[in-house]
């Protein structure tokens, strides 16, 4: 895989996703290269949605994914991947580490390398403690931890945090906001919060869905203005605007 | 495949990491060690009269069968046997009632009941005949001749039969076999357990995963769709197969440390006259628990894929379920011969000795097969196809 940084793209070219008769997702075309990008909208506005055709779960209606080349349906793509899903479960039988170790194995470390790396993660998000412990035993905020390290596990290149922030306490959200920034310097991340000055601290480049749609995108360089009242007034101003 | 081994030991580990699993296969084995000494177990009444303890009556039984071990079921043994039972008087309403019974007739009681099995006679018709070898051995040919006719066979399948008849040494010998006849007695029960414990256990095995919201992080990563629906059937698959294998080695310690372990050569037909060929129990007892095995690999397969397409653990549980019901109550007439023959192979019916050792056969290349060569293949072909269907429906997932 070509690791150079400036060469890091994810292509989203027209994709749309289409229940019944609702469409989630509609037409969205986006170039990411390494930097972080901040996804705000309300609920329902297709940005799970959106995650989700990212990281293979979902498969378009029409349109397509790639990195680098390598299509989202590729065993190379999801190499390259984290994802940390906005609400996602764990195995109440198996304890922090044993956790680790398969996400580790299904992300394809070797034995090895997902014992070193499982050590790093777990104190990195300060669970070096409590990896022997089972998850049913874990509070909110130490689960969301796990998630957040069990994403990171594979070194990827193209991360997707929804909600990652969600369930932190205000240290540990300040601590993640900017190991996510840390992050962001060679990798592309892209992270859809409801916490604005989250995007505002750290986003590189801010995306605004709506209904489906892209609304706005661009480099968030504050000013006068702030991004909440801009977010605001992008959703008041609905149809002007829309790239 | 890199990390299926890996991945393989996790999927065993979340199987077993749940309550149900210990709790199903605790009960199981409870319910399979009661179906073996369930012989043993209450009081014999006759005529709500207390003749005995069930265990006292195997006592003797056994000293008794013991006894005639070794002995070919000729004319002398016959005879013997005609006098034992002469004594009983011929005015007592139920002989087995009779002091005469218990005193004379008892100790060649499994005789007896050989001669009845093996002429398809009631007691009373077999009291009033003759002791006569030769025509207990030409009565077993018209009751197989009878057997095959209203089993509806080809003139070719009872030739077939006719040919396998040659190879079966007569007189039989008589040999005490408890044990083995225990494990062949118990095998349908058995074959339920498994069947139900495998559809609790396994049902799960896919649809956990959306419950529990960690299909998003398998999808995503590298080898959640390919190796690790792999990792997942071949573990299921072991583990439905360990399941069969735990009960049958249960079942048989049990039943042999019990009963005994002699009689493994004893011909088939002292236990089961409607069967043609030369086999002894043990082999019986060996192939009925192979055919399990092979019927729990499928049952594992199909339970894993259904809760794949119905994405539902207790809704797959309640589709195996009904089936297994359906199957105790359902019984195809003989007549719709293809239909009924179809119907037997179902696991929860198959795996009894009247439906393994059936007379009738499957036309292959010019021969015959008989069901313990062709239900193995169909089951393991079966189970090819379950794994690739299944395999697609993960993948469109």
């Amino acid at each position: 895989m070509d690791g150079g940084i400036n060469k890091m793209e994810l292509s989203i070219d027209r994709v749309s996703k289409q229940y019944r008769n609702k469409i989630a997702v509609d037409r969205v075309s986006l170039r990411l290269q390494t930097g972080v990008y901040g996804l705000l909208g309300a609920n329902g506005a297709g940005k799970t949605t959106l995650m989700r055709m990212i990281c293979g779960i979902l498969k378009p209606t029409s349109g397509t994914i790639a990195f680098n080349h390598m299509d989202v349906s590729t065993e190379e793509y999801r190499a390259v991947l984290g994802y940390l899903p906005q609400d996602f479960g764990y195995y109440p039988e198996f304890k922090g580490t044993d956790f680790l170790l398969y996400m580790a194995a299904l992300k394809g470390l070797t034995k090895q390398q997902a014992r070193q790396k499982v050590l790093e993660m777990l104190e990195l998000v300060s669970l070096e403690n409590d990896g022997k412990r089972k998850i049913k035993t874990y509070s909110g905020g130490m689960k969301q931890r796990l998630g957040i390290a069990q994403a990171l596990l594979n070194d990827p290149k193209l991360l997707v945090l929804d909600e990652p922030t969600a369930g932190l306490d205000p240290k540990e959200r300040v601590r993640f906001r900017n190991l996510i920034g840390e992050l962001g310097k060679s990798r592309i991340v892209l992270l859809s919060t409801h916490i604005v000055s989250d995007i505002e601290h750290i986003a590189d480049t801010v995306l605004m869905m709506k209904d489906g749609q892209m609304i706005w995108q661009g480099k968030w360089e504050g000013g006068a203005e702030d991004l909440e009242d801009f977010y605001l007034r992008q959703f008041e101003e609905e149809g002007r605007g829309r790239i | 495949m890199k990390n299926l081994k890996t991945l393989y030991q996790f999927e065993l580990k979340k199987i077993f990491g749940r309550k149900i699993t210990w709790i199903t296969v605790g009960i199981m084995l409870i319910l399979t060690a009661t179906t073996v000494c369930s012989q043993l177990l209450g009081t014999y009444y006759i005529d709500r009269e207390k003749v005995d303890s069930n265990y006292a009556i195997f006592q003797r039984s056994r000293t008794y069968e013991k006894a005639l071990s070794g002995r070919p079921v000729d004319q002398r043994l016959l005879e013997e046997m005609w006098d034992a039972y002469g004594k009983i008087p011929a005015a007592s309403e139920h002989y087995a009632g009779t002091k005469e019974y218990w005193t004379y007739a008892f100790p060649y009681s499994a005789i007896f009941g050989f001669v009845t099995n093996a002429c398809d006679m009631d007691a009373a018709e077999a009291l009033n005949r003759e002791p006569d070898e030769t025509e207990l051995y030409a009565g077993r040919q018209d009751m197989l001749e009878d057997l095959w006719n209203s089993a509806y066979l080809t003139e070719g399948e009872k030739e077939y039969w006719r040919q396998q008849e040659l190879s079966v040494e007569t007189p039989f010998v008589y040999a005490y076999k408890e044990g083995w006849w225990m494990l062949l007695d118990g095998l349908y029960t058995i074959g339920i357990m498994t069947l139900l414990t495998i559809a609790i256990c396994l049902s799960g095995v896919f649809p956990v995963e959306r419950a529990r919201k960690t299909d998003q992080l398998i999808f995503s990563s590298r080898y959640g769709k390919r190796t690790l629906y792999l990792a997942k059937i071949l573990a299921g698959i072991s583990f439905a197969a360990g399941i069969s294998l735990l009960y049958t080695a249960a079942a048989a310690i049990l039943a042999l440390a019990v009963y005994g372990c002699d009689g493994f050569g004893a011909a088939l037909q002292l236990i089961y006259p409607d069967y043609s060929g030369s086999i002894s129990v043990g082999q019986a007892v060996l192939i009925s628990y192979g055919l399990l095995l092979a019927a729990a690999v499928l049952a594992g397969a199909f339970v894993m894929v259904l809760s794949e397409i119905l994405k539902n653990a207790v809704g797959t549980l309640a589709v195996i379920s009904g089936v297994i019901i359906l199957s105790m109550f359902v019984n195809i007439p003989v007549h719709l011969r293809v239909l009924a023959q179809i119907w037997n192979y179902l696991p929860s019916v198959f795996l009894s000795l009247w439906n393994i050792f059936d007379c009738r056969l499957v036309p292959f290349a010019g021969t015959y097969l008989t069901n313990t060569q062709f239900v193995p293949v169909l089951y393991l072909g079966m189970v090819g196809l379950l794994l690739t269907a299944g395999f697609k429906i993960y993948q469109r997932y």
